[in-house]
């Protein structure tokens, strides 16, 4: 095992039971993290990725599969160890408004996780870290005393950023974290984010369906469909040039002052995740797909260096439908 | 050809909130002009008044101590009225017939406990003065034109049985119901999918071309602008600080505000860092003297900009920005992570 790895996930499973049968939020999902990278999680409604980033802090129990977070064991942590491994994972939640608890000072609300996890000898020096923190995201000491409604989404932004870095953690999970804000302010939280992954040396899992942010904050992008792995690969090349239909339909839909988008890339609905399509889930609004697809392997296979697609019909990024070895009926 | 016949010609609207007892001004000098088988985007970030301009045109404000001022005329088949001066009883004949509105959020906008048929031919028959099964019959036709599959079966499933897209199309539906003519789309597409998104935002489009219909569309998304509209107004603080033809505007923007707007959304290579506007949008009570935006403006003269709203000044035929500086402002370039 690479010592360069922060993160590894196995074959990880989440089924959720629910009336009418069982959703298979994330299924058969596996890659790793690297130390210091940041690796950005694509994916429409419903395609697990909210579901992905819980499991990984253990929020959640996983089905099967394994997780493991610096060569330890997060599935099989005890609650002694996952307290002691919490204080190096932490999460940034996508809603300003309701993450933050309206009834403590901002004091309160940032020396919490020190109290808890018994860092700093008295109040006075948890307020001097918290004020220290408080800097890095722009603010000044004088907003310890204030509450949360005093300020607006994106000042709310920065204080949730600022408490999940508080203990210093490896890892940080954000759940869209800038998609209640306006572009303006979406872009000054993006580079708080930024400048503070470099001086901190953060790891982060990037929850989101923008493809346009995704772009802006990540090395490398896993693509998510229904609970499956469709693609994953280095973000300018997959930007460039997809390896995954799925993932070339996504890029051709997002919205852009640059281009208008064609109706001929886009079909269909979102498949109900209570029975979804047999094989490759994407099959049923997929222009490539043939019959093959039905029965196909969602295993991921390696097309280029670091290109990793689910698709059959993928030979090389952006090139489908002349996949070696599958039979294509007449 | 009715290209350019306008439909409803805003002139200087203003609206007045009582805040504390006092009138808070919420939009000042609003004015624009949609013509027939056009779209006009109306585009700002939260507190612009893009939301609040589209109400004021459907007298929907609600009892809050809303004041309005100004003209909105609607170009009706039998002769132009001022929305701002009719009654709430004429308003209930001009809304749904007249002009239509859809909003952001379709399940909240859907009755959960009535059929999607049922809910169509409500409109039709209140408008319309026809019988059920006619009403009925309209209500097929109209699911099949905003395409939703099995339009016979729809009619019958209630809006939880539906996805997110479908419910959006079905709310589509119920605005096309009297043929209005001229569409209020706030949002239509923000709470949906990407990929969803898309097939509405075309659906729309082709919508309007087809029924010749005016469309005023409000959004915070440029990126949505671009699909939909051949015009646009920037919003800011309550007025249009800069208006013109979408390529243009987002090609060439003039004001500082639409140049800093277009610089912060996130399109190039990752690792450098995103433009972003110094400080934030005033609030309501607290709007400066003079230009909305100098108080984050690197262009800004003390004077020049602190004393007087700027007028509108063309650049452009059709498109104009409000703002004093514009001789003096650099040629506009796009963000350096952009070049690639």
């Amino acid at each position: 095992m690479s010592r360069d790895l922060l993160v590894e996930i196995d074959g990880l499973n989440k089924h959720f039971p629910v009336r009418g049968g069982t959703v298979k939020a994330v299924q058969d999902v596996s890659f790793a993290i690297h130390r210091g990278e940041t690796v950005g999680l694509v994916g429409e409604s419903g395609s697990g990725k909210s579901t992905l980033g819980r499991l990984l802090l253990r929020l959640i129990e996983p089905t099967s599969g394994e997780i493991t977070f610096d060569g330890q064991s997060v599935s099989g942590a005890r609650a002694r160890e996952l307290r002691a491994l919490r204080r190096r994972m932490q999460m940034i939640f996508q809603d300003p408004y309701a993450s933050l608890n309206r009834y403590f000072t901002i004091e309160r609300t940032l020396t919490e996780p020190l109290h808890l996890h018994g860092i700093g000898r008295n109040a006075d020096e948890r307020r001097r870290i918290a004020a220290e923190m408080l800097e890095k995201v722009g603010f000044g000491p004088e907003v310890l005393q204030r509450y949360p409604a005093s300020f607006s989404g994106g000042q709310r932004q920065r204080i949730g950023i600022c408490r999940a870095l508080m203990l210093r953690p490896d890892l940080v999970v954000a759940d869209e974290p800038v998609s209640a804000l306006d572009v303006s302010v979406q872009a000054q939280v993006l580079n708080i984010l930024g400048d503070l992954r470099a001086e901190m040396n953060l790891t982060m899992l990037f929850i989101t369906h923008d493809l346009a942010v995704v772009r802006q904050i990540a090395h490398r992008v896993v693509v998510l469909y229904l609970g499956r792995v469709m693609e994953i690969g280095p973000v300018e090349a997959m930007f460039d040039c997809a390896a995954h239909p799925y993932t070339e339909t996504l890029v051709a839909a997002a919205p852009s002052i640059d281009h208008v988008i064609r109706p001929a890339e886009l079909v269909g609905e979102i498949p109900n995740p209570l029975s979804p399509p047999s094989g490759c889930p994407f099959r049923t609004r997929c222009a490539h797909a043939v019959s093959a697809c039905a029965s196909a392997d969602m295993s991921l296979r390696e097309i280029a260096p670091n290109r990793f697609t689910s698709c059959i019909r993928a030979a090389a990024p952006g090139a489908f439908g002349q996949a070696p070895g599958v039979q294509v009926p007449a | 050809m009715s290209e350019h016949e306008p439909v409803l010609s805003v002139q200087d609207l203003r609206v007045d909130f009582s805040i504390g007892g006092a009138f808070v001004p919420a939009l000042e000098g609003v004015s624009f002009d949609v013509a027939r088988g056009e779209t006009l985007a109306v585009v700002g970030e939260s507190g612009s008044g893009k939301t609040i301009t589209s109400l004021a045109l459907m007298n929907l404000l609600g009892a809050r101590g809303a004041r309005r001022q100004g003209r909105a005329i609607l170009h009706r088949a039998s002769g132009p009225v001022d929305l701002l001066a009719q009654s709430e009883r004429a308003m209930c004949d001009i809304r749904g017939a007249e002009i239509a509105m859809i909003f952001q959020e379709p399940m909240t906008s859907l009755n959960p406990v009535q059929t999607v048929g049922d809910q169509i031919c409500e409109a039709i028959i209140l408008h319309e003065k026809c019988k059920r099964k006619e009403a009925l019959e309209r209500a097929g036709d109209l699911v099949a034109l905003v395409r939703m599959p099995d339009p016979k079966r729809q009619l019958r499933a209630y809006p939880h049985q539906l996805s997110g897209g479908m419910r959006q199309r079905v709310m589509i539906a119920m605005a096309l119901s009297c043929s209005p003519r001229l569409l209020i789309a706030d949002e239509p597409t923000t709470a949906l999918d990407v990929t969803i998104q898309a097939q509405i935002l075309w659906l729309l489009r082709e919508l309007q071309e087809k029924l010749d219909m005016g469309m005023i569309f409000v959004t915070h998304d440029l990126g949505v602008v671009n699909q939909v509209a051949s015009r646009v107004c920037v919003m800011y603080s309550g007025q249009i600080v800069e208006q013109g033809p979408v390529r243009q505007v987002f090609d060439t923007p003039s004001h500082p505000y639409t140049r800093g707007l277009i610089r912060s959304i996130p399109r190039g290579r990752s690792a450098a860092r995103l433009y972003a506007l110094p400080g934030r949008v005033p609030p309501i009570a607290a709007r400066p003297r003079g230009c909305l935006f100098a108080p984050r403006c690197q262009h800004a003269l003390d004077g020049l900009c602190t004393t007087e709203r700027p007028a509108p000044v063309e650049v452009a035929p059709g498109h104009a920005a409000r703002c004093k500086r514009l001789d003096h402002l650099p040629a506009f370039e796009r963000a350096p992570a952009d070049v690639a």
